[in-house]
């Protein structure tokens, strides 16, 4: 008995030291947002994987699955989220849902481009969803102000089996130049309702309130328009829109800020956020932003800036309306 | 018949006793039960995660029982002198290595079949039945693993017939590793010009071409097996285990035990 306790007790103190380095080492790790490392390339990993390869994409879209839900990923930055969703979809190319999550979340986080190389990726390669298709129409048209490439992106996901009859309609609405947002409000609507988890459908929301701020500050700048013609004057404030009696009260602004008049620009803005649909040619960063940036005190004038509208959106390809669709519907 | 299937009710029991198979199966289907926690990890398809993890774990460690009891199988025998008793009777060398085999093989599908009783029960508490056993090639997955298994024994038990257990074990592995890479090895030796070709397209028809029998896939995404599978799939696997094991017994046949 005398020569057991010796040991037992060096045992319980050399774990008792493991347990604190190991706290210690834990809550270094917990201090910092969940990243990876490094990301293998999807060749090498499809031939190591020696037959388990949907399992091992299975374990990096875990991984991938705790990247996007990293309440400090904004801070953290998303570089690794295409390179973990390529190798996920190399190793099992049939995985629909990883092209669609990152798809959205990509774009949420304006990275225009690897959201659709990624959505390009699943038309190629995965299964027929009309989801994908139907995300790229909504980059190129709501963050791109691409017309042409919205409408072919649309058409293709109306063609796909599944998809909703709305999407023929914006595929047409889009081809004659007249996307609204109401369009994209629907849009975005139908994709929440194929997307199952809470990470991606708040990006959504995010999306949607983007969409609900263009709605409302076009409809503020038609009764702007009613107000200069009405009173013969500039508006200097959107409370005198109330005051004239053409509006009961303002809308709230989606983000949490309040909508106001810019004259210089000639258009409505949220004092929090500077999106605006613009037409324009393609450039990899969407030009908004979906929070205040830290310590401005002044919402408006910074973030007016915007890049130079080009008249005419990209017509690279001719648009051939759907089967039955020849006329945009009522 | 009697006597090579008294051999393999020795094998069985020999199997049981041993610790390393129960160990590795009691490991396995922990991983089976627990893949339905893991999956609760992600979002969107659950199903998926529960059916990969729960078929790698099957095939990953029934891969490992037949590696290692295979090994065992005649070596050990041979260290321990056990053997001499047997073929001292009228037992030829041949029908021995058969119902050692033989009574691996009942092991392997024995441990097999209850993995494969924990991930029925694991899916059928997530999907809420038995249905998959319709909408999937479950059986099917199967039967391909109780084959895959008698491939990897075979290859066990050819090595087990002339060299030590542990090297054995060793070369088995070794050509598990060679059967799953063979398919995109061919094709890489195949660029590398004609007498490369030729050698690459040789060595494949010799490895265990285990990714033949891969059928993991279809029952995540429950795809429909060709009817033909069972004949050119499973039919495959049958031969090939049988050509290793005829080697192994021509091989411990010539196999000097003084």
């Amino acid at each position: 008995m005398r020569l057991t306790i010796p040991p037992l007790l060096a045992g319980a103190v050399l774990l008792a030291l493991a347990a604190v380095l190991n706290l210690e080492l834990a809550s270094g790790a917990l201090s910092r947002p969940y990243d990876v490392l490094h990301v293998p390339a999807g060749a090498p990993a499809r031939v190591a994987a020696l037959g388990h390869r949907t399992t091992l994409s299975d374990l990096y879209w875990l991984s991938t699955v705790q990247y996007i839900g990293e309440p400090r990923a904004d801070a953290r930055g998303w570089e690794k989220l295409f390179p973990l969703v390529d190798l996920v979809t190399d190793l099992d190319p049939r995985h629909g849902y990883a092209y669609q999550t990152a798809g959205i979340v990509l774009s949420a986080a304006g990275r225009l481009d690897e959201s659709d190389r990624i959505l390009e990726k699943g038309i190629e390669k995965g299964p027929r969803w009309w989801t994908f298709p139907y995300y790229l129409a909504f980059n190129a048209w709501f963050y791109r102000g691409d017309f042409a490439a919205g409408a072919r992106w649309a058409e293709l996901a109306a063609r796909t089996p599944g998809a909703s009859p709305n999407i023929s309609h914006l595929a047409v609405s889009l081809a004659s130049k007249s996307g609204t947002p109401e369009q994209a409000i629907t849009l975005l609507r139908e994709l929440k309702r194929a997307v199952h988890d809470e990470a991606t459908a708040g990006r959504l929301d995010e999306q949607l309130k983007l969409a609900y701020l263009e709605r409302d500050a076009q409809a503020l700048e038609r009764l702007v328009a009613a107000f200069r013609e009405r009173t013969g004057r500039e508006l200097r404030d959107l409370d005198e829109l109330v005051q004239a009696g053409l509006l009961e009260a303002l809308p709230p602004d989606p983000f949490g800020g309040r909508y106001v008049w810019v004259a210089s620009a000639n258009e409505v803005q949220s004092s929090v956020n500077p999106f605006r649909f613009r037409l324009h040619a393609r450039r990899h960063r969407p030009s908004f932003q979906y929070q205040l940036p830290r310590g401005l005190t002044d919402p408006i004038p910074p973030l007016l800036r915007r890049p130079d509208p080009v008249p005419e959106a990209s017509t690279s390809a001719p648009w051939t309306p759907l089967p039955g669709l020849e006329t945009p519907p009522p | 018949m009697t006597k090579i299937l008294a051999i393999a009710s020795v094998a069985i029991r020999e199997a049981i006793r041993q610790r390393l198979a129960v160990n590795l199966l009691v490991f396995a289907l922990a991983l089976v039960a627990a893949s339905l926690t893991i999956s609760a990890l992600t979002f969107g398809e659950q199903y998926r995660i529960i059916v990969d993890l729960g078929l790698s774990s099957m095939e990953l460690f029934g891969t490992l029982i037949a590696t290692f009891l295979g090994a065992g199988l005649i070596a050990r025998d041979v260290e321990r002198r056990s053997v001499y008793p047997v073929i001292a009777k009228p037992v030829s060398r041949g029908q021995y290595v058969v119902g050692r085999y033989l009574g691996l093989l009942a092991t392997t599908t024995l441990n097999l079949l209850v993995m494969a009783l924990v991930f029925a029960a694991v899916l059928a508490v997530y999907t809420g039945g038995l249905g998959f056993l319709h909408e999937t090639p479950f059986l099917l997955v199967l039967s391909a693993m109780v084959v895959q298994f008698a491939m990897v024994a075979a290859v066990a038990t050819f090595f087990s017939a002339f060299t030590t257990t542990t090297l054995a074990a060793i070369f088995t592995l070794s050509l598990v590793v060679a059967g799953h890479l063979a398919s995109d090895l061919v094709r890489y030796w195949a660029t590398k010009g004609v007498w490369a070709g030729r050698l690459g397209t040789a060595l494949y028809a010799v490895v265990p071409n285990l990714e033949a029998l891969n059928l993991k896939e279809a029952m995540v995404y429950k795809d429909a097996v060709a009817g033909s599978f069972a004949v050119t799939g499973l039919g495959y696997g049958v031969a090939y285990a049988g050509a290793v094991l005829a080697f192994a017994a021509a091989v411990f046949g010539r196999r000097d035990l003084r």
